[in-house]
């Protein structure tokens, strides 16, 4: 219940300022439209790549965008908590008798996500992809995908309790998630394809989905699940691990 | 030396540099048995990339760094020194570029080269497309510093520079030749700046010549003076609101 009214507050937040909350929105559709000329483009040349059409790449694109779009709105703060830990500003949390990693994560909105999720929705009816099923597992898709972007982004900003000022490190780590989260994961082959349904669990937040889109299969559809709730897990047990070496920044730093 | 300094983030570009290009190479490696109507092969078009995100990724954040001068008041503070401001940001700017470029350039160069095992080109040629990829990345920054001087009016650019990245990305040729496009696409991209900032300029490494070297060169010019001198305006026109309003 905490969880939800402060996310609301911050939801709220980042849409006060009417004005900027629409540009943003109207321009980060457009910017997402640009990029997938790139793969409209791509596909007019070569049709398929290792079978996925147009379509697949959309349903991809849409479960990617719209998954980072929902870690934005629903969990933006985690995108600034190595500068959090590093700064010592996690004693403002740390003195409230809540759970202080849901604390964190929903203090911050960002209302450019809503921008990624529309961009999602836009694309879902570009592509026909209305069918009840079919809607039933790219909003599956994207709640686990956002459960993983969530879980991925925590696990790499709570290095700075061990390393420190990593924050450039961590930001360009969830860049590269996100890179590889709105690009095809199934071309690849090895340690590589391994790496991107562990270490960078692209696979996991958007070609998992769209393999059950093409066809469904009970294994697939537990593999996401059981992927989604572990990194979950290793989410908590990093940051609470972490936490325990943390050393107060002595800052004062009103939370309003 | 700040660039220098701040070797972590060089790390972070390099992985991230590293990341596109692992993505592309396997992206091409699957395309490769359908690409007759490209001039190039999958091994030339990882090169292509490679030379076009080592620019894209070289780029400082000026739109940022502007924006956060604005809006901190810092601004206030650098109008009364006796140096340019925009010339101070666009030197500091071009520093970390020269930073960015040299490393994200070994490493781009090193990473394409140990994936695909040899160069289809005159291994000299990486010194002037060296030359040239400053040059564009000069260009690209005097457009960014314009995206970011729209935070005398706006109260964030970021969503901005998001549309410039993206039809740098589509315009430029990113991953693909612009040769591929629609014409309709393609007359567009000729008309702008991010052909010759990116596609044009890494294409030129197949063939190598003089003659649309210098082209290149020119046009790269042309658009800097241009962008520059709408820099120029649009940064005198932001001034009178900050006088207007107090600074």
């Amino acid at each position: 219940m905490f969880y939800w009214h402060l996310l609301r507050t911050s939801i709220r937040s980042s849409i006060s300022l009417r004005g900027v909350f629409l540009l943003e929105t109207f321009l980060m559709v457009g910017n997402n439209f640009i990029f997938f000329i790139l793969w409209w483009i791509f596909f007019r040349q070569f049709n398929d790549i290792a079978g996925w059409t147009l379509r697949e790449m959309s349903a991809l694109l849409a479960i990617g965008i719209g998954a980072y779009g929902l870690n934005q709105i629903f969990c933006g703060g985690t995108k600034r908590l190595s500068n959090t830990i590093v700064s010592g500003e996690l004693d403002a949390f740390l003195t409230q008798p809540k759970n202080v990693l849901l604390h964190i994560v929903a203090s911050k909105s960002y209302g450019k996500g809503w921008g990624h999720l529309l961009t999602a929705i836009i694309l879902v009816f570009l592509e026909g992809l209305t069918d009840l099923p079919t809607l039933a597992i790219l909003a599956l898709g994207l709640i686990c995908g956002c459960l993983v972007f969530t879980s991925a982004f925590i696990m790499a900003h709570s290095l700075a309790f061990w390393m420190g000022p990593i924050d450039s490190l961590s930001r360009k780590y969830c860049d590269s998630l996100y890179v590889f989260a709105t690009y095809p994961t199934h071309i690849y082959s090895g340690l590589l394809q391994t790496t991107l349904f562990t270490l960078i669990p692209a696979g996991v937040i958007s070609c998992l989905p769209v393999e059950l889109l093409r066809s469904f299969e009970w294994k697939t559809f537990a593999l996401l699940l059981g992927s989604a709730s572990l990194f979950v897990f290793l989410a908590f047990l990093v940051f609470n691990l972490g936490l325990r070496r943390y050393e107060s920044g002595n800052t004062f730093t009103p939370r309003a | 030396v700040h660039a220098v300094r701040n070797y972590r983030a060089l790390i972070g570009l390099s992985v991230f540099q590293m990341t596109c290009l692992l993505i592309f190479a396997y992206l091409w490696k699957v395309a490769a048995a359908r690409q007759g109507a490209l001039n190039l092969s999958a091994d030339d078009l990882l090169w292509y990339i490679a030379f076009n995100e080592c620019v894209l990724i070289a780029l400082p954040d000026l739109p940022d760094t502007i924006e956060q001068d604005l809006r901190s008041g810092r601004l206030a503070y650098l109008l009364p020194r006796p140096i340019s401001y925009l010339g101070a940001t666009f030197a500091e700017g071009l520093g970390t570029l020269t930073v960015n470029l040299m490393v994200l350039g070994i490493v781009g160069v090193l990473f394409t080269w140990a994936r695909i095992g040899s160069f289809p080109f005159h291994p000299l040629c990486l010194i002037p497309m060296a030359a040239l990829s400053l040059l564009a990345g000069a260009v690209a920054m005097v457009f960014q510093m314009i995206v970011g001087l729209s935070a005398f009016w706006i109260k964030e650019v970021s969503p901005f520079n998001w549309i410039w990245e993206r039809l740098l990305f589509v315009f430029g040729g990113l991953i693909l030749p612009l040769s591929v496009y629609p014409e309709a696409l393609q007359n567009i991209a000729k008309l702008t700046p991010f052909e010759p900032i990116l596609g044009g300029r890494s294409g030129l490494v197949f063939n190598f010549d003089l003659a649309p070297f210098l082209a290149v060169v020119g046009t790269l010019v042309c658009w800097g003076l241009l962008g520059g001198a709408g820099l120029y305006w649009i940064y005198r026109r932001g001034l009178r609101i900050v006088n207007i309003e107090g600074g």
